[in-house]
């Protein structure tokens, strides 16, 4: 081959590596729309624009502070504690790497895959903490999830030269681990020291504070499913020439697109099946079967992945009731879809795909899969208790009583989201739960209002 | 402004404004760092003051939020 056509070769391959992660950033965006989407929808009349701007937001602090620590410190701490190694140093946000070269056509875009995970993760906790978390309080906690531990867990569990690779052969393929389960993790803390929303939990029992748009919710979940497929191709590392996962190993977006869908359509039939057609769950659980399979996105048999999926669609309502029992409020569900899904997925490979060659590291094994889940949990739940505790201590977490009984909306923004009112919605026994009639904090339900 | 740390596009690699590890990147880098810790800073502020003032007016919310009496948690109060 003469050196023009190489030349020409490696050009192309170049320019296809960038454009293939450009799509996968712009695809991820849908993920933040949709969860603007989602949480807007679950949230009461009240507080709906405070749920969107949290969102909204989320990408604004994350971007910048994964700019200045985030990437660092995924290429610095690879084996454990922070190294100052050729990689660290080329991410450093003053190093000839961490702008615009013509040398360089790698680092900004892969930067900006990274720096959408990490808004992801923030998304991921954004909800579970609506109607009553302070967003200051949302923007500290979002920006240090986002920019620092995730990343960590990333380094460790998700880089080709990761400990957890290199000691324990984690497969995670699909960052069940190091982006969902962690990010759940990290919320669960935060949750025990924010408490629940008023009127969640009256005299020890459990009320529902019902979506106040849930066609909205519904959407959200939608746009949330198309983002995924860029997310997923996200975790793919193309060269220009072929595809090999995060870890070394062979890959193809075919093994992907198998058990992405059928771990959607698994996800969806186990919650439409556990929670008796209830439709916030049902469409939960579509994500929840994604979550599930991504751990062995590249190794299941579509079959498995479907019914894994199904298992992790279908423990979602129930995960929600033992919360509901320790008087946890997790207002969306977060902590069953992301945290027990994404703990499930990393089992789910030690259970059915232990022993696949490894390039780097020992094979996958139920044994280390599950020590790389625990360490995901902890490295997750710590650092998010210490610092909701702290920001609890200094009295910045949460809302007032006064100001959450009024609304975030009117408290914390200058605008209100439905100036004109919205259409009211009757249930069977004729109340509304929505709308112009119905009590402006929004609707609490009675069984008998469905 | 003398931004530009290239004389020609023949064999430039970083070619930024300033230029890396220079005085003037770092002084943009400590710049947004200022910018991005104001802008929680403030955040936290402008809640503290919103929520006095809400507390000192004694504005009550138009139509009561809370439920008088608790109906059972039913299937899909786990969803909330």
């Amino acid at each position: 081959m003469n050196e023009e056509v190489t030349t020409a070769l490696e050009t192309i391959n170049s320019v296809n590596n960038e454009f293939f992660y450009w799509v996968s950033i712009a695809l991820m965006m849908l993920i933040h729309a949709g969860f603007l989407f989602y949480e807007g929808g679950a949230s009461r009349v009240k507080n709906v624009l405070a749920a969107a701007m949290k969102n909204l937001l989320t990408l604004a602090v994350v971007i910048p502070s994964f700019f200045f620590v985030g990437w660092f410190l995924y290429n610095a701490m690879p084996t454990g504690l922070p190294e100052l190694n050729d990689a660290a140093k080329a991410a450093l946000p003053w190093s000839e790497n961490m702008g615009p070269n013509i040398q360089d056509p790698a680092s900004g875009i892969f930067w900006g895959a990274f720096a959408l995970f990490a808004a992801t993760t923030g998304s991921i906790m954004s909800g579970a903490l609506i109607e009553r978390i302070r967003i200051s309080a949302f923007l500290i906690l979002t920006a240090i999830l986002g920019s620092v531990v995730w990343i960590i867990a990333a380094a460790w569990g998700w880089h080709g030269g990761g400990w957890m690779l290199t000691e324990l052969g984690l497969h995670d393929v699909g960052a069940a681990g190091c982006v969902h389960l962690i990010a759940a993790a990290f919320t669960l803390g935060v949750l025990i020291n924010l408490g629940p929303r008023i009127g969640r939990f009256v005299d020890g029992r459990a009320r529902a504070i019902v979506p106040h748009n849930l066609p909205m919710t519904m959407l959200g979940l939608m746009l949330i499913f198309v983002g995924f497929f860029g997310f997923l191709m996200g975790c793919a590392i193309y060269g220009g020439e072929g595809y090999t996962t995060i870890f070394g190993t062979p890959m193809n977006l075919s093994a992907f697109a198998f058990n992405t869908l059928m771990g959607l359509a698994g996800g969806i039939l186990g919650a439409y099946l556990s929670s008796k057609g209830e439709p916030f769950w049902t469409i939960s659980g579509g994500l929840a079967g994604v979550i599930s399979v991504a751990s062995g996105l590249d190794l299941y048999h579509p079959a498995v992945a479907f019914v894994v999926a199904t298992v992790g669609g279908a423990s979602l309502p129930v995960v929600a009731k033992l919360l509901e029992k320790v008087k946890i409020d997790d207002a969306v569900g977060a902590i069953p879809v992301h945290g027990v899904c994404g703990a499930w997925s990393l089992v789910a490979v030690g259970i059915f795909a232990s022993g696949f060659p490894n390039v780097t590291g020992p094979d996958p094994s139920l044994g280390g899969q599950v020590v790389a889940m625990l360490v995901f949990a902890a490295l997750g739940f710590i650092p998010g208790y210490l610092i909701s505790l702290a920001l609890k201590a200094f009295g910045i977490l949460r809302v007032p009583p006064d100001a959450e009984h009024f609304g975030l909306d009117a408290t914390e923004l200058p605008s209100l989201p439905y100036p004109e009112g919205i259409p009211p919605t009757a249930g069977r026994n004729g109340n509304g739960n929505g709308g112009m009639g119905a009590p402006v904090g929004g609707a609490v339900m009675d069984r008998s209002d469905i | 402004m003398d931004t530009i740390p290239i004389d020609d596009w023949e064999g430039a690699s970083q070619y930024f404004t300033f230029g890396a590890d220079s005085f003037g990147v770092w002084l943009f880098l400590a710049l947004a760092v200022i910018a991005f810790l104001t802008v929680i800073v403030r955040a936290i502020t402008h809640e503290g003051r919103s929520y006095k003032e809400i507390h000192e007016s004694n504005i009550t919310a138009p139509i009561a939020m809370e439920p008088e009496g608790p109906p059972p948690a039913s299937e899909p109060a786990a969803m909330a």
